[in-house]
């Protein structure tokens, strides 16, 4: 038999994102994977393993043992888990079940992303539920808040390459510009620079506005084998390979705080292995959780030159109609952040993109897309590339 | 933090107690049983001076859980002299604007937070300005 490549997606299914409080985890989940076997015309019984990336059910609605719960109220019965890795948990999800099918072991598999953040309403519980991806010890003790650590960056950023807070303040006008196309988007709401900047301070010298909003969502795809694809879309869109890349958990550990080191490494592995450059990439979904993070983040998956990443904001290159757009979706600002459900959104969005439905905010000419997740500060990094067969 | 941590990490809150690896001489804070440099358990436990230098800091507006109260407070990443880095919060400063990069810093013991789930008013280090401002 011939060695697996690639894994395409053959369905996908996602909730708008957003205040869901009508909705129970087990809805919203039900909602994405109900419309991903319609989406896809697969049976339920021929899903081999369920996949549940999640960050903080725990925390969230006291319950854990997802993969169960899930598969209790949706009716598969597969082998299900869930798999936690901060806010990139439904990256990682992905990426676990694209390396299943790849090892042969299975044909078709589902991954749900979900999260149910507002059965929490008081803020220092929210911060306490988002401070269990740093290092809750000698970070969050210490007095670290997700905003004080991408704070920190944006400083270091602003002082070594002469980033802007205008430039930082113009990622979130892009992406609600983004959102506003986007039906399943959180927030279809436009900003100005002065709106972002004049929000209440969060850490200097970000504001309110930098940062993404508490979400609920589920979103969900369905990932078959190559050669199992073809029975069910003519055109699959495939996932052609998923890196993680690792950096420290706590950001005083890492070498610099103006690169994400994981993303950089899973970045260049990916052009490497597929004899690809950056100019090959058409668009991206990156995890903006503060804007400061798309700056970064751009720069850290060689799509703009290092230090660039707040001037090629500002001129536009990362704009819908741009050299290189990024988050068309709104991303995880505008979109919407039920942290473990951005991953499989971001997947969903490239696969829009592919296939020609993104409406409003559709790319042209499409040769590779890129999406990037990160868990915590940046400790944890997934960069998977799509493209289409041949 | 459990009854457990709590007392399990005091020396490294109260004293900067970290590790020395004597094979790579690579040096950790807090306090660890193997060098993830060298994969060496041929650790001893040495305390760091206490005296660095400030690498970038903030001005913390929404506080993290338990220090909502204490708002608004500096956070800081520090670099002692020994080259290890922390993250703590820089206190008694009365001019923000005098807060310079590179700074002189010395860590200093201070009450981190009063209450926690096991009940325990926890102390630890936070960093100052060794000259004042």
């Amino acid at each position: 038999m011939k060695q697996r490549q690639k894994v395409a997606i053959i369905g996908t299914g996602m909730t708008a994102f957003g205040d869901l409080y009508e909705y129970e985890i087990t809805d919203i989940s039900n909602l994405a994977i109900f419309e991903a076997l319609r989406s896809s015309k697969v049976s339920r019984k021929l899903i081999e393993s369920l996949y549940v990336g999640n960050m903080g059910s725990n925390v969230f609605e006291n319950q854990e043992n997802l993969g169960n719960l899930i598969s209790t109220y949706s009716g598969i019965k597969s082998p299900s888990f869930k798999i936690q890795a901060a806010e990139a948990s439904g990256a990682v999800a992905l990426r676990t079940a694209y390396k299943n099918i790849l090892s042969e072991s299975k044909d078709i598999v589902m991954v749900l992303g979900v999260e149910k953040m507002t059965e929490t309403t008081k803020q220092p519980e929210l911060q306490h539920a988002l401070a269990t991806g740093l290092d809750t010890m000698w970070e969050t003790k210490m007095g670290a808040t997700m905003g004080a650590l991408f704070a920190i960056m944006a400083k270091s950023h602003m002082k070594k390459y002469g980033t802007t807070r205008e430039q930082i303040a113009q990622v979130v006008v892009k992406n609600h510009n983004n959102g506003a196309k986007n039906p399943k988007a959180q927030f279809h709401n436009k900003l100005t620079i002065e709106k972002v900047m004049n929000s209440k301070p969060v850490a200097t010298p970000l504001n309110l506005f930098d940062a993404c909003a508490m979400s609920d969502g589920a979103a969900s795809v369905i990932l078959a084998a190559e050669d199992v694809a073809y029975s069910y879309d003519s055109d699959p869109i495939f996932i052609i390979d998923s890196k993680q890349g690792f950096a420290p958990i706590a950001l005083h550990q890492r070498d610099s705080l103006t690169e994400f080191s994981g993303t950089k490494f899973a970045a260049e592995k990916l052009y490497k292995d597929h004899s690809i450059s950056n100019k090959d990439i058409s668009f991206a979904e990156v995890h903006d959780i503060f804007s400061i993070s798309e700056i970064i983040a751009i720069e850290s998956l060689g799509l703009v030159p290092v230090g660039e990443g707040g001037k090629a904001t500002e001129e536009g290159v990362t704009s819908l109609d741009g050299e290189i757009p990024i988050n068309t979706s709104g991303g995880l600002k505008a979109r919407g952040a039920p942290l473990g459900a951005t991953g499989i959104a971001q997947a969903i969005e490239v696969y829009e993109q592919f296939k020609g439905s993104a409406e409003k905010r559709q790319v042209k000419d499409i040769n590779y897309a890129m999406s990037h997740s990160m868990g915590g500060s940046g400790g944890t990094s997934v960069v998977t590339l799509y493209g289409r067969g041949n | 933090m459990g009854v457990a941590q709590s007392w399990r990490t005091q020396s490294s809150r109260y004293r900067l107690a970290g590790s020395k690896c004597n094979e790579c001489k690579n040096y950790y804070f807090p306090v660890t049983v193997v060098c993830s440099n060298c994969e060496s358990d041929n650790l001893e436990v040495i305390n760091f001076k206490g005296t660095g230098k400030l690498v970038e800091w903030t001005r913390v507006d929404e506080g993290a859980s338990g220090f909502d109260h204490v708002v608004p407070y500096y956070f800081a990443i520090i670099q002692l002299d020994e080259g290890v880095r922390l993250s703590a919060q820089l206190v008694s400063v009365m001019d923000e604007s005098k807060i310079t990069d590179g700074m002189p810093v010395r860590m200093t013991f201070r009450k981190l937070m009063e209450s926690t789930r096991e009940g325990i008013i926890e102390y630890g280090f936070k960093a100052e300005p060794v000259n004042p401002i």
